[in-house]
């Protein structure tokens, strides 16, 4: 069964196994704030996808000294950037990711979380990321895999990163004028 | 010799033309492309080179990974294998991955050029018939032992060994000028590399090719079992397709130099005939397990020349075709490439990174197909007729990772380790020799688990002597199709035991002075030398 199957089977299954407590969930989620302003032209992300991230990503980097500390919205345009330019195969597997992660359904099977993502608690998201990272499911593994690579890469690409790490940055070359 | 916007054209942008006509189209511009090209332009024929990535030059490349990635990789340096179990860095722009390789350059096994001539009935590529072009690629691209003192990374390497009593040397580099400043995986920025970017790549454009860059061959024009040309679709500044089949190339002959993922994905849109079913079958990769070792001093495995010492103590240790064997090397350890391979989050992961420039990486390499239980991989085409991967770890690979993992924590202990972490995402930094044996002993054979890479992407269009079991033969010639060769590490019918750039560079120097004398070209003198 290939991947995308999988995560429609989950679906699936989760919803005829839901019955009433989907419609509730379901109103959790038009309660919803609206992600932060942001001028950048998003290609990929939606505002749904946002606000999970805008969740999730603090608890990848609650170690981070403030020093490091990378503006959300800076790593949302990195990650952005970095998704438009994987294959359209891989794009869809981390649609279907991001919209189950951001159903009702989603949060109720997979990550555990029974009421909407902004009143999560960084200690329930952290649990639920490290049951993904040593999940037997591939499926969840994958994801938690997929998520830390974007997360984790569009934070260190940025200088900002660097300051706790003992990484200077590249050396500075002086160009002899031609 | 640098790149000038003469006979170049950028399909992102530039209005694509309906019909080239040409004598040679080349599909791809790395290793293969690169070399096929100078020596087809020198000897008068006319050459258009087609490029799936961008044209970049030494003012673009930023040491910055953010950049890097982005623009010069297949994928965001995140190409994966269908299941995820393996990374893939690959290049993807003019130059292919030698505009971002580490510059490791290694002549083919002995034992390697034997098996393939005793197991796939090669003929003209011994280590005899070889070494006039490996010597003539050398003197081309300034392939020498690296002169300077290793940087601490490496030196590391050849502590450990020394204290082992394991053999190491000096690795070999296709530079001149190099200032040792570590960012050869973002492009050169001052034109030190050899790479066909700056070599052989301006050299056929002087000689009147044309490259085609942000353009990807669709699909070969098959007429009647003759190759007539190949359809160009033009991809856009982000690497994907902008309109398909916008340009026609008639050509005399078309070589597939795309690489072991592009070149069998051309010949699949192609339909080409497969009557024995080996096309893409056999991609091989070299797969890569590594540690992350901690040092007392730091060590700054971001500076300094990537790659100049190896180890080749268990390469050939159970014979060729037994126990799969590895090649010691170190990889260079930036911000993105190394924070996105510890996988963890939160504190952990912070915790992990605070001590970065302490860290020393070992890597081993395994020489796969060799042995009966070590295919390969395959390659097909997804729903958008992209290419894919399927490589399945075997028992004898996983037996091979084990072993090699070992090894290289071992050789980390052995150069003053303070504590060693092997990439597996049971691991956590072991404080001893004896604990690290024990917790990799028991790591489970699970191919999300074991964080296992590959820079070196081999096979697929094997070639042989045996139609049944290969795609070309030992010229490079299709076995069915008339007008087309496939000249880059695609041809490989196993994996090297040895970073590629070097093999595909003499072999396709070798394939493409003779095919120019059966196009009735006129060889340069230095060239038709080697041929008598």
């Amino acid at each position: 069964m290939n991947r995308r199957k999988f995560i429609r089977n989950i679906v699936s299954t989760s919803i005829l196994s839901l019955g009433g407590i989907s419609a509730y969930q379901y109103y959790q989620q038009t309660q919803l704030v609206p992600p932060k302003k942001d001028d950048f032209n998003y290609k990929f992300l939606t505002e749904n996808d946002r606000v999970l991230l805008e969740v999730i990503t603090p608890v990848f980097l609650s170690g981070m000294s403030y020093q490091q500390s990378v503006k959300l919205n800076i790593i949302f345009q990195n990650i952005d950037s970095a998704i438009i330019r994987l294959s359209m195969q891989t794009q869809e597997e981390l649609r279907d990711l991001f919209n189950l992660l951001a159903s009702a359904f989603g949060r109720l099977t997979l990550a555990n979380i029974w009421l909407n993502w902004q009143s999560a608690s960084s200690e329930s998201v952290d649990l639920f990321l490290t049951e993904w990272r040593d999940s037997h499911l591939d499926l969840l593994q994958t994801a938690y895999r997929g998520l830390h690579k974007l997360i984790i890469g569009s934070v260190y690409s940025e200088e900002h990163s660097w300051s706790t790490i003992g990484y200077a940055g590249s050396p500075k070359i002086k160009f002899a004028q031609a | 010799m640098f790149l000038s916007e003469k006979n170049t054209k950028n399909y992102a942008k530039d209005l694509p033309a309906e019909q080239i006509d040409c004598d040679v189209a080349i599909i791809g511009s790395g290793a293969g492309g690169g070399i096929v090209a100078e020596i087809l332009a020198r000897s008068g024929l006319s050459v258009v080179i087609v490029e799936e990535g961008p044209l970049r030059t030494s003012g673009d490349f930023k040491m910055r990974e953010k950049q890097a990635y982005a623009d010069l990789y297949h994928e965001m340096a995140g190409r994966q294998t269908i299941d995820k179990g393996i990374q893939i860095l690959q290049g993807r722009a003019v130059g292919g991955s030698t505009t971002v390789n580490w510059t490791a350059s290694f002549r083919t096994p002995k034992q390697t050029l034997e098996f393939w001539e005793k197991n796939f009935s090669i003929k003209g590529l011994s280590k005899d018939e070889l070494s006039p072009w490996f010597s003539w690629v050398e003197t081309r691209l300034n392939i020498s032992p690296w002169a300077i003192a290793p940087n601490k990374n490496n030196q590391l390497l050849a502590v450990g060994a020394k204290k082992l009593g394991w053999s190491y040397d000096v690795i070999s580099r296709n530079v001149n000028g190099c200032a040792n400043l570590g960012y050869c995986g973002m492009g050169c920025p001052i034109n030190a590399k050899q790479s066909m970017l700056v070599t052989t790549i301006p050299s056929a454009i002087q000689n009147g090719a044309h490259l085609i860059s942000r353009a990807r061959a669709e699909s070969l024009i098959i007429d009647n079992e003759k190759v007539k040309g190949v359809w160009l679709s033009s991809m856009n500044e982000l690497g994907q397709v902008k309109q398909k089949n916008v340009t026609k190339i008639i050509a005399k002959k078309v070589i597939l130099s795309a690489g072991a993922i592009g070149s069998p994905s051309i010949l699949l849109r192609s339909k080409a005939p497969d009557p024995y079913n080996t096309l893409g079958k056999r991609t091989f990769l070299h797969p890569v397990t590594a540690s992350i070792a901690k040092m007392k001093e730091k060590v700054e495995a971001f500076y300094g020349a990537p790659q100049s010492i190896y180890s080749d103590e268990f390469l050939w240790r159970d014979g060729v075709s037994g126990e799969l064997g590895y090649k010691i090397e170190v990889p260079p350890m930036h911000p993105v490439l190394s924070s996105t391979l510890l996988v963890n989050h939160g504190k952990q992961h912070a915790e992990l990174m605070k001590n970065f420039a302490f860290y020393q990486a070992n890597l081993a390499l395994l020489r796969d197909g060799f042995n009966e239980d070590s295919v390969g991989g395959q390659v097909s085409l997804d729903v958008n007729d992209y290419p894919r991967l399927d490589y399945k770890i075997s028992d004898t690979l996983w037996r091979g990772l084990r072993k090699a993992m070992l090894s290289i924590a071992e050789l980390q202990f052995a150069a003053g380790a303070q504590q060693v972490l092997p990439l597996h995402m049971d691991a956590s930094f072991q404080s001893s020799w004896l604990k690290t044996k024990l917790l990799i002993d028991k790591f489970p054979s699970e191919k999300l688990r074991w964080q296992t890479m590959s820079a070196h992407v081999m096979g697929g269009c094997g070639m042989g002597g045996d139609e049944s079991i290969s795609v070309v033969n030992s010229s490079g010639t299709h076995h069915q199709l008339e007008n087309l060769s496939v000249i880059d590490g695609s041809l490989f019918p196993t994996s090297l035991g040895v970073n590629p750039q070097l093999t595909i560079y003499a072999i396709a120097a070798k394939l493409s002075s003779q095919l120019v004398q059966e196009m009735n070209g006129q060889l340069p003198d230095d060239l038709l030398n080697l041929r008598l």
